[in-house]
């Protein structure tokens, strides 16, 4: 008899390759499981998704897609909640002179960064410093530090050292402004220039060590996560709790930011709850894709408007303006652009600030025979011989939909048909850069404050008012220069802004559009995502995901 | 009966009427020169006005292709649209079909030197990308001679000078022209060179014809069957080519539709409101194969012999 030890040991027939199989399916499906029960027992991992392959992710820029994460690896002065209301941090006291001039902050004795260092009051001078740094182009350092003693020079690049910030000792700061400034204590309430450590971020010439803060280069972090790993080829970054974070425990166990650039693509993988939330997504379907929830948050004091330009024909006709205004259904405006929300229409400059509800102030009316009329008294007779009209920032499809909607009234109501559009926002700098006469853009405070609202939109010192609509009132800068004066609680301060924005108004220099709502930009089992008008997740230690 | 002499266009003609794909692509043709001519007149809705209570509608009777996001018609828009591709296809084509001939044919007729400096120079013009080029046209010139436009029509009150068309169109869609003509020159001189040859050339010149005649009178009519072939093709790409940069923003500006910014737009919203996306996909693409399947007709028709 013959024997075939190897064929036992090699062949297997249909039934045994099935019941292997199956054998698989099923203890793949097991660990499986058991793997996703392990990571989940590991904590809650929350996905978002940026919509772009950013480069730079340092914290001290002040701007840009980045910026929008900085509170959630970042501690700040102090900040504000989601209702608007200051909240201390790294500086828990804040203390005024007399005249408003000079303020002396007080340190939170227990605040540590991640590697388990003191969070210093000269670190505290340090990060202010390197952020005032031309090198470090910082896009919004000025709405921190312009008033500080010193700050001018350093800004300009003849100093390292802000002579107004003083360091007492580690826990006391105190800063010497060059004139009164009773709500400077707000104006640091934000993440434009987050407490870093001094000795890390900022070398020996005084400007900011490049990528200080990659973990490869020890970089260590002062808000309740720290940053485990960044591939910026990739696109992704991870986040994981400060182990010496010295506010509450955060709850996630894991913050993972990947890019996904295309809006339709992300929209989907949203949908599908892969992915979380978002850093900004903008669509005119995202009510409808994800829910009324993923868009929600607060009114923030930011606006966007059209703004003409005075200087640039025909614009410089305060007729055609008010023509070119009273010829828009604004209503009609809000519902092309933003139907489902989550923005609002407006009527004024400054919103969601104090003041800014102001009962004495005349909504510009939809009145088409008024524009006619208008229109027909201006120098131009008519809408034949007006230039074309140039439209910049019309960058997103609401953006779109918003100028089209405008050149539409316009050839409907005024006959006006040569109207042009660009995407580029903000400074145009195209070949017909001195032709354009209506930008769009927005403008708003990172203060919950009418005069500090309208003094970076509307005085003729502001960049919105040279830049955009060439535009100088001396008795509207008169009003906002002696409101800026007033303390917080005086009513006068309101007062004289509301005047000047009334006084504004009668110039007809812009089309109201809306007031901004501060998405959360996450999916409604995302739990403590609330932002703040520092565009910043007010807690990101109480995030969790249902 | 006497039977009617026959030529080689009559012959043609019955045979692309055999071929019944190529048949229905001239119709649907037809029907786009039709329709870009009286477009503005035949439309249900004036493509550019909106109603906000009627946004992103359905198909329906009383919009047959839906409504967009302004509330405006889609049909209304895509026939608009049809004017838009027609005009940039004619105009890129027509453009690039008097280069491409006038060139051709001097480099395959004279030969040496001309024949050299013409095909290098063709060669250098192949290498151009099309969509650098409208890029830097956009970004350069057109701006530009928007601006002396508008200068001339304050000037004047002359509306012709505010017809965005004349930039938009001819100016960047035209730019396109000037680099599409080497395929055109290439078949061209090919012709040209196995024509100059034939005996009936040979016997015009011992008539003592000048160069230009016989150019004019004996070769280039011999050698149109291909060109006509090309040019079919060249149309429906020079199409897609339009739609193509459109849909990247560096074609027609809103609110004028083409298909192009159409497609874009649809594709941003295309999970809720589909039929924004598929009315001018699906134009374009019936046009692009309309023309595809003439284009297969013509060189069937024209050239027999090559049919398998």
């Amino acid at each position: 008899m013959q024997t075939s030890n190897t064929a036992h040991a090699t062949v297997i027939n249909r039934r045994g390759a099935l019941k292997l199989g199956l054998g698989s399916v099923v203890a793949a499906a097991a660990f499986g499981a058991g793997s996703r029960i392990v990571m989940a027992q590991e904590g809650q991992v929350l996905k978002v998704i940026n919509p772009a392959f950013s480069q730079d992710w340092s914290p001290l820029r002040g701007g840009g897609v980045p910026f929008r994460w900085n509170s959630i690896w970042n501690a700040s002065a102090m900040y504000f909640d989601d209702k608007g209301v200051i909240q201390p941090y790294v500086i828990t006291e804040w203390t005024p002179s007399a005249d408003f001039a000079t303020w002396t902050f007080k340190l939170d004795p227990a605040a540590k960064f991640s590697d388990g260092s003191a969070i210093t009051a000269g670190d505290v001078k340090a990060s202010w410093e390197v952020s005032a740094m031309p090198a470090t182009k910082n896009q919004r350092i000025d709405q921190v530090l312009a008033n500080v003693a010193g700050y001018a020079a350093v800004k300009d690049g003849a100093g390292t050292d802000i002579s107004g910030i003083v360091a007492t000792d580690d826990a006391t700061l105190t800063v010497t402004l060059t004139g009164p400034d009773p709500i400077f204590f707000q104006r640091i309430a934000n993440h434009i220039a987050p407490i870093v450590k001094g000795a890390q971020a900022r070398g020996a010439d005084g400007n900011e060590v490049a990528e200080f803060y990659r973990p490869e280069n020890g970089g260590v972090t002062s808000g309740p996560f720290m940053l485990e790993a960044i591939d910026l080829d990739a696109g992704t970054l991870s986040f994981v709790p400060n182990p010496n974070f010295f506010g509450p425990k955060p709850i996630l166990a894991r913050i993972e930011i990947t890019a996904i650039e295309d809006a339709v693509t992300a929209t989907q993988m949203l949908k599908s709850g892969e992915y979380q939330a978002h850093t900004e997504l903008v669509t005119s379907t995202i009510i409808a894709d994800l829910g009324a929830e993923f868009a929600a948050g607060p009114v923030i004091p930011t606006s966007q408007h059209f703004w003409f330009n005075a200087a640039r024909a025909p614009m410089d006709d305060p007729k055609v303006r008010e023509a070119l205004i009273l010829a828009v259904d604004r209503d009609g405006l809000i519902k092309a652009s933003f139907p489902d929300g989550p923005h609002t229409k407006t009527d004024t400059v400054m919103n969601s600030v104090p003041g800014a509800d102001d009962p004495a102030f005349v909504p510009f009316p939809f009145d088409p025979e008024a524009a006619k009329a208008a229109l027909a008294a201006s120098t131009y007779g008519g809408p034949e011989k007006l230039p074309k009209l140039l439209f910049v920032g019309i960058s997103s499809p609401a953006n779109e939909a918003a100028a089209q909607y405008i050149a539409e009234q316009w050839r409907q109501n005024l006959g006006i048909t040569a109207v042009d559009m660009k995407p580029q926002q903000d400074q145009y700098s195209g070949p017909d850069q001195n032709a354009v006469q209506i930008f769009r853009d927005d403008v708003g405070t990172r203060v919950p404050d009418a005069a500090s609202y309208l003094s970076g939109s509307i005085a003729s010192t502001s960049g919105n008012a040279t830049g955009k609509m060439s535009y100088k009132n001396d008795k509207v800068d008169a009003l906002i220069a002696e409101a800026l004066t007033k303390p917080v609680e005086d009513p006068a301060r309101v007062a004289l802004a509301q005047e000047a924005q009334r006084l504004f108004r009668d110039d007809f220099m812009f089309i109201p559009w809306y007031r901004q709502t501060m998405s959360r930009w996450a999916g409604a089992n995302v739990v403590g995502m609330e932002k703040n008008l520092d565009w910043q997740v007010v807690a990101p230690w109480a995030i969790s995901v249902n | 009966m006497e039977d009617r002499p026959t030529s080689l266009w009559r012959d043609a003609w019955k045979r692309l009427r055999r071929n019944k794909l190529a048949v229905t692509g001239l119709w649907i043709v037809a029907v786009l020169v039709l329709v870009a001519a009286i477009g503005p007149w035949i439309t249900p809705y004036d493509f550019l006005s909106q109603n906000l209570d009627a946004r992103n509608l359905p198909p329906s009777l009383s919009h047959l292709f839906g409504t967009d996001d302004l509330g405006r018609d889609v049909i209304s828009r895509v026939i608009y649209g049809a004017r838009t591709a027609f005009l940039v296809a004619v105009c890129v084509t027509v453009i690039a079909l008097l280069i491409g001939v006038v060139l051709g044919a001097i480099a395959g007729f004279y030969g040496g030197i001309f024949d050299r400096v013409m095909m290098w120079f063709t060669d250098m013009t192949m290498s151009v990308p099309q969509l650098l080029l409208v890029v830097v046209i956009n970004a350069s010139l057109k701006q530009p001679i928007a601006t002396w436009m508008e200068g001339m029509y304050l000037a004047t009150l002359n509306p012709i000078w505010r017809n965005s068309a004349l930039v938009d169109f001819v100016l960047v869609f035209g730019s396109m022209a000037l680099i599409s003509w080497p395929p055109y020159a290439r078949l061209v001189r090919a012709q040209v060179l196995s024509i100059r040859s034939r005996p009936y050339v040979t016997a015009a010149r011992a008539l003592g014809l000048t160069n230009r005649i016989i150019l004019l009178r004996y070769v280039l009519p011999n050698a149109m069957g291909p060109l006509i072939v090309a040019v079919s093709a060249g149309l429906g790409t020079a199409m897609v080519l339009e739609s193509a940069f459109s849909f990247l923003g560096v074609g027609v500006n809103p609110p004028t539709p083409s298909w192009g910014n159409m497609i874009s737009d649809g594709l941003r919203v295309w999970t809720n409101y589909p039929h924004l996306l598929i009315a001018p996909a699906a134009v374009l693409a019936v046009v692009t194969v309309a023309f595809n399947f003439l284009g297969d007709g013509l060189n069937d028709a024209l050239n027999p012999k090559g049919q398998k």
